[in-house]
């Protein structure tokens, strides 16, 4: 099961039809539960975060707001955190797509061509619509960044909760942080991630879309269900 | 042999070389020969310990907190509890007479002496930025400080560089603890140090003979073990979402939490509110405005602007904000892609234009299936 | 027979100064004065934020502590046109006014005055003679014969420990000392009275601001500190009270026991009324707003320029004539280090010619100091108590002459002895006796104020940076303890460009010009005696009667 660069238009009599013939299982239910967690973990952690750079509603709209709202973020970066552990467990153990397999391989001459063949594709050099079933590599490489982050702003988030008691085994596991950079840095990083993890959404929203509509495979359907239409004919 | 001859004998110091410092002090104080053994006698029975004070790049803010000193106040300090035999904004002597009886203390009392310093140390101009009697401050203190028991560093400057050691640090500042890295160095940051903190290390080294626990940052855990925030009497206020938003408003007037007005005691480790200033009266928050994070190493720099959260990018001036980046971030995404997006959908026009022509076509046959 | 000496560190004073003397027969015949540290704290201001200026120039010195807060504020609002709230001016006033009566005591009794005072000598006193030295001076309560035997009983132990501490090495028994044993024994008791006195008074920064040294209360358009009669987090009338209380605690030091000392101890040292005279010239910028003009208007204390000792003739200042040069120092200008600069073109761009550490002597012919060379008008001026005493004398103040014309009675002088070491001394104590009976007045201005109901404290107009001009350029200047002080900003894009400090020190301590006109240090050393040049007690005198500060005058 091989991945294919699919030419629909290479084939300009397919143009306008419907190419599936049938439909593959390619995202699996607990990733599409983990991805989803992740969304609204993201959306939450983002407006109370940004909520605690900038309180700019006060006690008048709610008695306890503050506390609250940073509650209600530290309970979201725990969700957040636990389900990032899970995404990894299932980067050791999921099936081909969400697990290390779907790596792509820098050695192999069929990989790299497939990279390139997006590049092309997303700055408008190249004619045809690639089409892969599982992680296409840029956005491969995309997510990995992501996944990079997405630990930095756990680690980092978790030292700053440390902070409130240096003798806590929270701290004992994340202080060293402090010793490399001053705790104004790490909520400096902290607060800039958000906005990095903003550029990604945005990146991220439209790719699945433009894909959607230039291949026609079902992307944003398969994230809901799990199924992507068979294009290797 | 009592403990102090032992002392003495251990630092290579015979009773007859004693005796001869003893009859120097006599001879300088004018007092009669007959009174030399009487000195001796003070002399062993006395357990001052010496202390030598230097300053480097200071701006002596933290001499003048010594002079705040209330529990034990400083005369009773400099009188009773330790030998300030060195330190320049005090003393009697100056020139060669300062310099000697500093070089006497570090040869007598070698290994038993506490060496206090304020102030950076230059690093740059090989050494010019800062000499004293012709020498530079990196020799003074590798001599004084290497010689002694144990060096305190009081006050953020000769704690982590402080203020000289700001972006571009113009001289090469650097910390005690940078040049003397096989000493035990205590910490006492802040802007200046507060003196409660000083005396409280003193005691705490005299009483138990060694340094009290201590951070990552050699400060000491009594002193330095938790946050402003978590101590601060308007932290009710932060958790409530009370703010102050303008100086002199309401919220300012009762007291509301300074978070807002860049109040820096969420991130700073520091007893201010517990503690206090002059002796005990006040502390920054509780006189209105916030913490500007002085305990903190490169404060300066990460703790700036003071009236903002977050610092901004060193070197960028006030534009370089984290808001703005991370905005320019955003912006620059969604900039981006709205970009690719229009060229996406303008190369396609053409098709989509024959899709729906197809489209069409195909809804009217259908409908002609149907009638 | 000529000899260089070199006096390294000038000790009981801020910072590092360093004074070469040449002596001939007994005397200095020349003198160049040097500091030895520099940190750029002009340079490190480039590109912050002009609000948060101040914290970073307040430590420019933790002695005057309260000063280069005012003047960088002042500045920032001379440049983006804020005025402050009546309240705020009223509160800088009081802050400013018990820094001045608080650093002049802390300089003559712990930083002066062992120049005068023989510690030891004071062992040999007779208490009893010593009380009544004490209680023919002044009504001052610490004055029985019990009192001072305790004081000397206490000194007499710790001498005898050998372990003199800081006392160790001093100009014990120097021939230049006058004083009788029982003036030394009731001067070293008023040292340890006056280490108490200082540290309560000063309590009325931390009520204001905080903490003290370093308070933490400025802000560019007033004062971070609410009023709210009725909040206990605001200053309100049980914090008033406490102010007041320790303004009299001050008054009553500064009358009993400062004044009278000086009154006690200048007739032994009558010598020193021709000693450490310098150019005669004086500057002032005038302090206190006395009313709600505002900034630069209505001045307590005025500002003027006085030339060659000429006090029939006091002169306007015009900022515009403020120059500093570098002939001497260890700094290049762009266009050649013969030029003066004026503050808003100035350039703090170091660069050390001198020898390498350590060294001996320096290279005095050329470059030699960290401190620049300020000029008004291309003369050299002093400034200080005695230049803000002399221009209130000149142009008639009240208290000032009144109080003035009242010493020089006793001392049965004119005013021409004050041109010199004791009378800067003097002129520093006449400033303090003044300035802690100014205090309550604005003490009750500031209550009648709040008491019509107004509460301000910060002007928010132009706290938003967004509000500022594109560029905009200003000046603040401030009376500090040692003299007249000056921040010039010039902000850009919000951000600093430029910002120079021309500070008293700086004054009165820099090196040669490039006509070779000596500093004001340097000036008033010459054709003072020198009794034994390996202990040189009298240059110590001189420096200490400028009350030095050096980490203020390189900054
Ligand atoms: C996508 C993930 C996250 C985003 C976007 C995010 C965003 C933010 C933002 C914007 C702030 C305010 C920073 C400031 O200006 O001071 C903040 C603070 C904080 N975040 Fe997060 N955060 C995330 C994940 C986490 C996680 C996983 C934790 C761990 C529990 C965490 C813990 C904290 C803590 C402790 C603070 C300091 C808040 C305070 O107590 O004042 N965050 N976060
Ligand atoms: C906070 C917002 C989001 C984040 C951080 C995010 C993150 C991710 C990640 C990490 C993956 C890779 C899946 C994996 O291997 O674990 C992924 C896949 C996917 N996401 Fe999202 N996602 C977000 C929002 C969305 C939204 C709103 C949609 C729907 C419009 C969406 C549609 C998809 C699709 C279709 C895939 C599969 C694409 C592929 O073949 O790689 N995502 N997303
Ligand atoms: N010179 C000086 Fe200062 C004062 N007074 C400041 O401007 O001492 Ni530190
Ligand atoms: S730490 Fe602060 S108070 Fe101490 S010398 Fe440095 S600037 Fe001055
Ligand atoms: S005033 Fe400062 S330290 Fe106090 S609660 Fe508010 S943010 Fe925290
Ligand atoms: S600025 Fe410093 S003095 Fe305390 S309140 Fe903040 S640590
Ligand atoms: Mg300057």
């Amino acid at each position: 099961m091989a991945s294919t660069v699919d030419t629909p238009a290479s084939r300009p009599e397919k143009q306008y039809e419907c190419a599936a013939r049938r439909f593959l299982y390619i995202w699996e239910g607990p990733l599409r539960i983990i991805h989803w967690v992740n969304f609204f973990s993201i959306i939450i952690l983002s407006v109370t975060g940004y909520f605690i750079h900038d309180p700019f509603m006060s006690s008048a709209q709610h008695p306890y707001i503050m506390g609250n709202v940073r509650y209600v973020h530290y309970l979201f970066g725990i969700i957040f955190s636990v389900n990032l552990l899970f995404r990894i467990y299932g980067f050791l153990v999921g099936n081909y797509f969400a697990s290390w397999r779907g790596i792509p391989n820098p050695f192999n001459a069929k990989d790299r061509k497939n990279f390139w063949a997006f590049i092309r594709f997303y700055t408008f050099t190249g004619k045809e619509t690639p089409h892969l079933l599982g992680h296409n590599p840029v956005a491969f490489c995309a997510y990995t960044l992501l996944f990079a982050l997405f630990i930095l702003q756990m680690l980092s988030g978790f030292a700053l909760w440390a902070q409130n008691d240096p003798g806590s085994s929270l701290y004992a596991v994340t202080g060293w942080i402090f010793g490399l950079v001053s705790n104004q840095w790490v909520r400096w990083f902290h607060f800039l991630v958000m906005f990095l993890i903003g550029g990604f959404v945005i990146n991220h929203i439209y790719s699945v879309v433009l894909f959607d509509f230039k291949s026609k495979s079902g992307e944003v359907s398969s994230i809901f269900s799990g199924w992507k239409p068979d294009r290797r004919d | 042999m009592s403990a102090f001859n032992e002392l003495l004998a251990t630092h290579g110091v015979s009773r007859r070389d004693f005796l001869k410092y003893c009859s120097t002090i006599g001879a300088m104080l004018a007092l009669p020969s007959t009174m030399i053994p009487k000195i001796a006698e003070a002399i062993e029975q006395d357990n001052r310990p010496p202390v030598i004070w230097l300053e480097f790049q200071d701006c002596a803010g933290d001499s003048e907190g010594l002079l705040r000193a209330s529990r034990p106040g400083v005369a009773e300090l400099v009188l009773d509890h330790i030998s300030l035999d060195y330190h320049e904004t005090i003393m009697a002597a100056a020139g060669h007479q300062a310099e000697a009886s500093k070089n006497a203390t570090v040869e007598k009392y070698k290994g038993q002496y506490i060496c206090i310093v304020e102030g950076s140390i230059p690093t740059g101009a090989q050494g010019a930025y800062c000499t004293i009697g012709g020498h530079s401050a990196e020799d003074i203190l590798k001599k004084v400080g290497g010689d002694a028991a144990v060096v305190i560093a009081v006050g953020s400057c000769s704690a982590f560089g402080g203020l000289p050691a700001a972006y571009p640090n113009p001289t090469g500042a650097k910390a005690v603890r940078d040049l003397l890295p096989n000493k035990t160095v205590i910490n006492l940051p802040g802007c200046p140090m507060n003196v409660d903190n000083l005396t409280g290390t003193i005691v705490h080294y005299l009483t138990f003979g060694s340094a009290p626990a201590m951070d990552r940052f050699n400060r000491p855990k009594f002193a330095y073990g938790k946050r402003i925030h978590d101590n601060c009497e308007r932290r009710s206020h932060f958790d409530a979402g009370q703010y102050v938003e303008n100086w002199g408003d309401y919220g300012h007037q009762q007291g509301w939490c300074l978070y807002k007005m860049g109040c820096k005691g969420p991130e700073t480790f520091h007893n201010c509110p517990t503690l206090r200033w002059n002796e005990g009266l006040s502390w920054p928050v509780m006189a209105g405005h916030g913490c500007a994070g002085c305990s903190e190493p490169g404060f300066w720099d990460t703790m700036m602007p003071m009236y903002r959260r977050l610092p901004n990018v060193p070197g960028f001036g006030v534009e370089a904000s984290a808001l703005n980046i991370g905005t320019a971030i955003v912006g620059a995404s969604a900039a981006i892609f709205a970009t690719h997006g229009a060229v996406t959908v303008a190369r396609n026009w053409k098709n989509v234009a024959s899709a729906k022509a197809d489209l069409r076509e195909e809804i009217k046959e259908h409908s002609d299936d149907v009638e | 027979m000529a000899k260089k000496i070199v006096v390294d560190p000038i000790t009981r004073i801020e910072g590092h100064l360093r004074i070469e003397a040449q002596i001939e027969n007994g005397k200095i015949v020349d003198a160049w004065s040097s500091s030895t540290m520099y940190r750029g704290v002009e340079r490190i201001l480039q590109n912050r934020d002009p609000r948060d200026a101040w914290y970073f120039t307040q430590r420019f010195c933790g002695v005057c502590t309260t000063v280069h807060s005012l003047a960088s504020i002042r500045a920032v609002e001379n440049a983006l046109n804020i005025k402050i709230p009546y309240n705020a001016e009223m509160i800088r006033n009081i802050i400013m006014g018990i820094q001045n009566v608080q650093d002049h005591m802390i300089h003559f009794y712990h930083l002066h005055a062992l120049d005068w005072v023989d510690v030891v000598s004071a062992l040999e006193a007779d208490p009893a003679k010593t009380a009544a030295l004490q209680q023919s001076i002044s009504d001052w309560k610490f004055s029985s014969a019990d009192y001072f035997a305790g004081v000397q009983k206490k000194i007499s132990a710790f001498v005898a420990t050998g372990k003199l501490g800081p006392f160790t090495n001093g100009y014990w028994g120097h021939p230049a000392m006058k004083l009788p044993a029982e003036a030394n024994l009731m001067a070293v008791a008023h040292y340890l009275e006056a280490l108490q006195v200082q540290k309560e008074i000063i309590k009325i920064h931390a009520i204001l601001g905080s903490k003290n040294p370093h308070p933490q209360t400025f802000l560019v358009g007033g004062m971070a500190i609410p009023i709210d009669p009725n909040s206990q987090n605001a200053l309100n009338a049980d914090k008033i009270a406490q102010i007041i209380q320790y303004v009299n605690l001050a008054k009553e030091f500064v009358e009993q026991v400062y004044i009278p000392d000086i009154l006690a101890v200048a007739p032994f040292y009558l010598d020193w009324a021709a000693i450490g005279t310098g150019h005669k010239n004086y500057l002032s910028y005038g302090e206190f707003p006395d009313d709600n003009r505002g900034y630069p208007n209505g001045f307590w204390l005025p500002a003027g320029v006085i030339e060659n000792g000429d006090l029939s003739n006091v002169k306007p200042v015009d900022q515009q004539k403020i120059t500093e040069y570098v002939t001497h120092s260890w700094y290049e200008y762009d266009g050649g280090d013969g030029v003066g600069k004026h503050p808003w073109e100035g350039q703090t761009n170091d660069k050390y010619t001198g020898p390498n550490p350590p060294y001996e002597f320096l290279d005095t012919d050329n470059k030699y100091s960290w401190v620049k060379s300020p000029r008004y008008d291309d003369k050299p001026m002093e400034v200080g108590p005695l230049s803000r005493m002399l221009i209130a004398y000149a142009t008639g103040h009240k208290e000032v002459k009144t109080t003035i014309d009242y010493v020089l009675g006793q001392l049965n002088a004119g005013p021409e002895v004050l041109f010199s070491t004791l009378g800067r001394t003097a002129a520093r104590a006449v400033e303090t006796l003044i300035t802690i009976n100014k205090m309550s007045s604005w003490i009750d201005n500031l209550v009648a104020n709040i008491k019509t109901g107004d509460y301000s404290i910060h002007n928010n107009e132009k706290w938003d940076p967004e509000t500022w001009p594109a560029s905009a350029k200003g000046y603040g200047w401030h009376e500090a303890p040692r003299g007249a002080l000056g921040h010039w900003i010039v902000i850009d894009n919000k951000n600093i460009k430029n910002y120079q400090a021309v500070v008293p020190t700086t004054w009165n301590a820099g090196p040669r010009d490039p006509q070779g006109v000596r500093g004001q240090y340097e000036e008033s050393l010459i054709g003072t005696p020198i009794a034994d040049p390996e202990r040189p007690l009298e240059i110590l005198r001189t420096m200490h009667s400028f009350d030095p500060c050096l980490a203020c005058a390189v900054h």
